[in-house]
This record gives structure tokens, sequence and C-alpha cells, in this order.
């Protein structure tokens, strides 16, 4: 398992550096100068294009740009933003635990809604249930997830004013304690199911499929020849074994809703990094862009890391692999 | 594995059944004996069984309402997009039938004209997609080795980015123009493709019809492209149809960010207009909302119908009592049934 691990580990390594090599690639196809490209077209003063050149040592060779280039991410060195008269860095973790907040709560919503639909067609036989979740799926994946937001807005804030139109918390008259809690999960109720959506369509396909192919194992025979009704076999058998293969999705369901925060951020005005990227495409600082790109990809790469741990700690023979 | 050389070899110990199919014809070229089995017959039975599934006909049906739309649109929408047309904020279904927006256009034209830039981002993308992935993916599959290890790495390298991210990054540095903004998408979209057709030439390169093809000498182009490829083809188009969707809702998102091109109308930008107005107007983000999920999921509905198709074996529940499935396998020894080419698909979800 350790060996498992550490493999996982070293694979997962060259991964973030290809990530980080892709971006400077980008800033080299970026129209302008190079500074120009690293900063952004916002206006900065003289000062600090000296240092960006010094610091990135622009007036080097284009390998040994990458290098330094290379040298200061990994130093946490992300850049300045005069924008927001802020460090790059300080901007980000203000701003990452809100979006978090909204990605966890959406994956966790996703997988436990999508493993029960995904399994419905084994509870409850028939054409009519399996077309029927079939069809959500197929919808689910179609459906804009913005679009979403803003009829769940019309529908939910707006006409029946069950919860808050926007925001992640009321401008004035916060409650404390448990009623915080509260208050917050309803500002959360409506990013988070538009949010959801595609992740939950994945999560119930891939339920459904395993399901099915999990019935197609002798030990399912086995099961039937020793007498057992169908309703034990599924609960017994078809369900606790269909589960594994769900677990390498979350992984990926994680990214869609990381990347799918953008959008939803943006029509709920959620203050998350989501927010912080589109404001900093706008005033055209190119560092924050950058930065806010690799945080995601470092994000989804630990996260997949885990997951891969997690289904090598459940199924050994992922192991031997 | 070293397969470059060793499939003549491994081929010519399986002579006695590989090849039979291919020397039957006797002493003319290789070129004259080769004939493959009735193409035409094969996509003309292909076509008859896509409009025998639902999905296919809802498909076409949407496909070609959409198409129309988009061909037609100088032609049937009542206003120029953009043009102020009446009064601002004018309710839906009344003289303008879909409203007016914030400035007094008419909502239903620039509807018409966003089917458009819609469909050729799905068209576009999806082709390129298409060309890069299979490209690619053969290459990794036929080659093997460090060229597969390399182009393998390259596609986990866009995979493990999404691709709305990749998209809004590459867009907002690069420029908002059509054609950047088409092989930007494609460019996030093509690793999917890749992979299926990697695995698809991975398995075709082994059969005995490739190991035949070998024997008689032909040469790589030709096992390449007439023999693995056609064969190889069918999930990586079923792939593509499923992503041509993905780029509709990609741009629409990225329209929605205002990383559209500007001087197009499309359903994205609508949306963000309406967002300003959902408290007084609400009906502004209805129709183009249900234009994107119409388009969208006409491409889903064409990559089901061909998957289908494909794959008529792929189980359903419904199909599925215990009891029959049980009488099925005794019918049907294991070994005798070949295990389909594709695996079941859909491996990417909407951003």
């Amino acid at each position: 398992m350790i060996l498992y691990a550490l493999r996982r580990l070293v694979q997962a390594i060259p991964l973030f550096l290809g990530v980080l090599f892709l971006m400077f690639l980008l800033l080299q196809l970026t129209p302008g100068s190079p500074i120009q490209a690293i900063v952004g077209r916002y206006p900065v003063p003289p000062e600090y294009r000296r240092i960006i050149v010094q610091e990135y040592h622009l007036d080097q060779s284009l390998p040994e740009r990458f290098v330094y280039w290379l040298w200061n991410m990994l130093h946490g060195n992300l850049g300045y933003s005069f924008g927001s008269h802020t460090a790059v860095t300080s901007l980000i973790f203000s701003a990452l635990p809100n979006t978090l907040l909204l990605v966890v709560c959406g994956t966790i919503l996703s997988m436990v809604v999508g493993i029960f639909l995904g399994f419905l067609p084994m509870l409850i036989r028939g054409r009519f249930v399996d077309g029927a979740v079939s069809m959500g799926v197929i919808t689910g994946f179609a459906i804009p997830t913005f679009w979403m937001g803003q009829i769940l807005i019309v529908v939910f804030a707006l006409k029946l004013k069950l919860f808050p139109v926007s925001g992640m918390s009321p401008l004035y008259g916060a409650a404390s304690g448990f009623g915080g809690i509260l208050q917050r999960l309803q500002y959360l109720t409506l990013p988070v199911l538009a949010l959801s959506i595609p992740a939950l369509a994945n999560i119930t396909r891939v339920q459904q499929q395993s399901a099915l192919e999990t019935l197609g194992n002798d030990y399912i025979v086995t099961a039937e020849l020793k007498g057992l009704s169908g309703g034990q076999i599924v609960r017994r058998h078809v369900l606790r074994n269909s589960l594994l293969p769900v677990i390498t999705v979350i992984g990926y369901s994680f990214g869609t809703s990381m990347a799918g925060t953008i959008l939803i951020e943006r029509v709920f005005g959620w203050p998350g990094i989501g927010n912080l990227l589109i404001l900093s495409i706008t005033r055209r600082t190119n560092q924050t862009i950058i930065a806010l790109t690799m945080m995601a990809a470092a994000i989804i790469i630990v996260v997949n890391l885990v997951t891969d741990l997690i289904y090598g700690a459940l199924d050994p023979r992922i192991r031997v692999t | 594995m070293a397969i470059d050389e060793a499939p003549i070899a491994e081929a010519l110990a399986l002579e006695g059944v590989a090849g039979s199919r291919y020397t039957q014809g006797g002493a003319g070229s290789a070129e004259e004996t080769y004939t493959p089995p009735g193409r035409m017959q094969g996509v003309l039975s292909w076509i008859r069984r896509f409009f025998r599934t639902q999905f296919g006909i809802a498909a076409v049906v949407l496909i070609g309402a959409l198409t129309l739309m988009a061909l037609l649109a100088p032609v049937i929408s009542p206003y120029i997009p953009g043009d102020i047309a009446g009064p601002a904020l004018a309710p839906p279904f009344g003289h303008f039938v879909f409203g007016t927006d914030a400035i007094g256009a008419d909502v239903l034209s620039t509807f018409i004209y966003g089917a458009r830039v819609s469909l050729l981002v799905g068209a576009c993308s999806g082709l390129i997609a298409l060309v890069l992935g299979s490209v690619f993916g053969g290459l990794a599959g036929y080659l093997g080795g460090a060229t597969d290890a390399v182009l393998m790495r390259i596609a986990e390298l866009f995979m493990v980015v999404p691709t709305l991210i990749l998209a809004v990054v590459m867009v907002a540095l690069l420029g908002e123009n059509l054609v950047y903004i088409i092989v930007i998408i494609s460019l996030s979209l093509w690793p999917q493709e890749a992979r299926i057709a990697r695995s698809q030439f991975l398995t075709l390169r082994e059969r005995d019809f490739v190991q035949g093809a070998r024997v008689h000498g032909f040469r790589w182009p030709h096992i390449v492209f007439k023999e693995i490829l056609p064969n190889a083809i069918a999930p990586v188009i079923v792939q593509v149809s499923l992503d041509a969707g993905s780029a509709i809702l990609l741009y629409s998102g990225l329209a929605f960010l205002g990383l559209g091109d500007p001087a197009l109308p499309s359903w994205g930008t609508m949306l963000t207009n309406a967002q300003s107005y959902l408290t007084t107007d609400p009906w502004l983000s209805v129709f183009p909302g249900i234009g994107i999920l119409l388009a969208v999921l006409s491409f889903n509905f064409l990559g089901h119908a061909m998957n289908e198709v494909m794959n008529p074996r792929s189980p359903r529940v419904s199909a599925l009592s215990l009891g029959r499935r049980m009488a099925t396998r005794l019918v049907a020894p294991t070994g005798i049934i070949e295990p389909t080419l594709s695996e079941p698909l859909i491996e990417r979800s909407s951003p």
C-alpha cells in the first residue's frame, strides 16, 4: 500500500509540472511584450515592471526564463495584483474557502443523490424507471448550469421567496452560532443545487452502468443458485460491489464542479475564486489569472490522488497494476 | 512489447486461419483480391437501424430544425438583431413573440441568429477534435512504446485542467476571436477522442485481419487507413458528437462570462444581459437557455443513437430479469460471443 501511494505521488508531480509548463507556454503565446504578458494590460508603475524583469529574468533565454518562472511559482511568488492592491496569494486565500465550501457541498450532494438515482432501476424494475433515469442523465449533461441557476433564482428566490437571491451572507444582521449555520445553508442551497447538476448526471450514469455490470458476475449466479431472493441479491451483493467504480469518478466530478463554480459564482454573486477570476479577466491582471488556474489544477491533482489512494485501499487489485 | 517486427512472424504462424480470407482469390496481386465486404450495404443498413432508434429520430429532427433556423436566419427573423425595434422590455407573446430586451431589440431575432454561432462552434470544434484525437490517439495506439507514453501524458495534462477553466484562461489571454475560440475549445476536447482512438488501435492492430494484411505485404499507410481506421473510427465519432454538445455548452459559458466573440449574437451573451433583469423581467433568461439546452441535447441524442446502433448489446435493465439472464447464459457458452470492440462511452460531462 505504501509503495502504491508513493508511486501515485511520483506520477502526480510531473503532471503538476506539466500544468506549470502549459501556463508558461500560454504566457509566451500571449500577444504583447513578455512583461505585459505577465502583468496584463492593467496600468502598473514602471518600478514594478523593472521588478518583474528582474524576478523572472526576462532578459535571459527562453529555457532559463522557464526555470526562473518555475522557481518563482514553486516558491509561492505569484505576484502582486495592482487591481486590488494586494498580493495575489492573499487574494486567493481569502476567496478559496468560499469556493471549496460550494464545491465540497456540491460533490457530496451529487454523490449521495447520484448513487441513489443510479441504483433506483435495480430496486424498481421496469422500463419506466430505467428510461426516466437514463433520460435524466442525458438532460443533466445538456443543461447549462448558469441558466439553471438563473431559473432557480427566479422561481425559488424571487417568486416563492424561500431563499436569498445572491451573496453568501446578509449585508447586515448576520446571525451567529447555530442560527448562523442555518443562515449559511440558506444561502448555499440554490448555488449548490445548480452546481451539482453535471456531477450528479455523471455519478448517476456510472452507478447505473456499474450496477448493471455487477449483475453479470459469477457470484451473482452463485447467490441465485443458493436460493437468495432477488431483493436479497441486490441489497447484499450488487449494491456493495457496484459502489467501487463510483469512487473513481468523484475526483473527476470535483474537477467539473471546480470549473462550474466560475459560472455559478457569477450568477449568484458568490465571493469565491470564480468571481475573482472573472474580475481579473475584466481588469486584465494576468498574474492573478495564471495563479488561479494553477491553484485549481493543484487542488484537482490532489483530489485525484486522494481518490486513487482510497480506491487502492478499498480494492487490493488496483494496487498491483 | 516489441510489436513492430513480431506480428509478421506471429501472423505467419497463424496463416492457416487468418491468411485464408486473403488468399482465396489465388494468384493476382493483393489489391485485386482484397475487396471490403459490401461497404455500401453496411452503411445503408446502418442508416436504417439508426432511424429505428428514438434518439436517432429526435436527433435528426432537432439538428435539422436548428440548422434550418441558422441558415435561414436573415429570412425568418422579423427584425435585425440588436436594432431597436420597439419599446424596451416588452413582455413576450404580444407583438414581439419573445419580447424585447433592455434596449428594445427583438429577442426572437437575436435568438434565431444565436443558433448560427452555436452550431458553427459545435460542428467545427467537433471536427477538429476528431482529427486531432484520431491522429494522436491512433499514433499512440499503433506505435505504442515511447510515442504512446509521451502522447498520453500530454493528453492527461489537458484532461487534468477542466475544459472550462482551460478555455477561459486561454481566451482571456489570447483574445476573443471566433477562430481562436473554436481552436481553443477543440484543444480542450481532443484528449477524450484520443483516448478512445488509442484503445481502438491498440486492440485492432493485434486482430487477425490486420495481421493478415501485414503478411500480405501491405505497407503501413494501407494498414492504418484502410484496415484499422474504418474499424476504429465509429466509437470516436460517437464521442465527437457528444463533444460537439460540450463545445456548444462551453461556448455559451464563455459568452456568458463575456469571453465570446463580441461581434456575433449568441445565447450565452443573451443570458448575461438577462442577469441584470432577473427581478423585473425573468422571461429574458428563459428562451436563450432553452435554445442552448435543445442544441446540446440534439448532439447528445445523436451520440446515443449512434452508440445504440453500434453497440446493440449494451445492457438495459428493463431487459434483465435475473431469470432470463440465467437462461441466455446457459445457451451461449463463453468464448463464442466476441467481445464488443467499443467500450460504452460518454466519459465527458458538461462544464
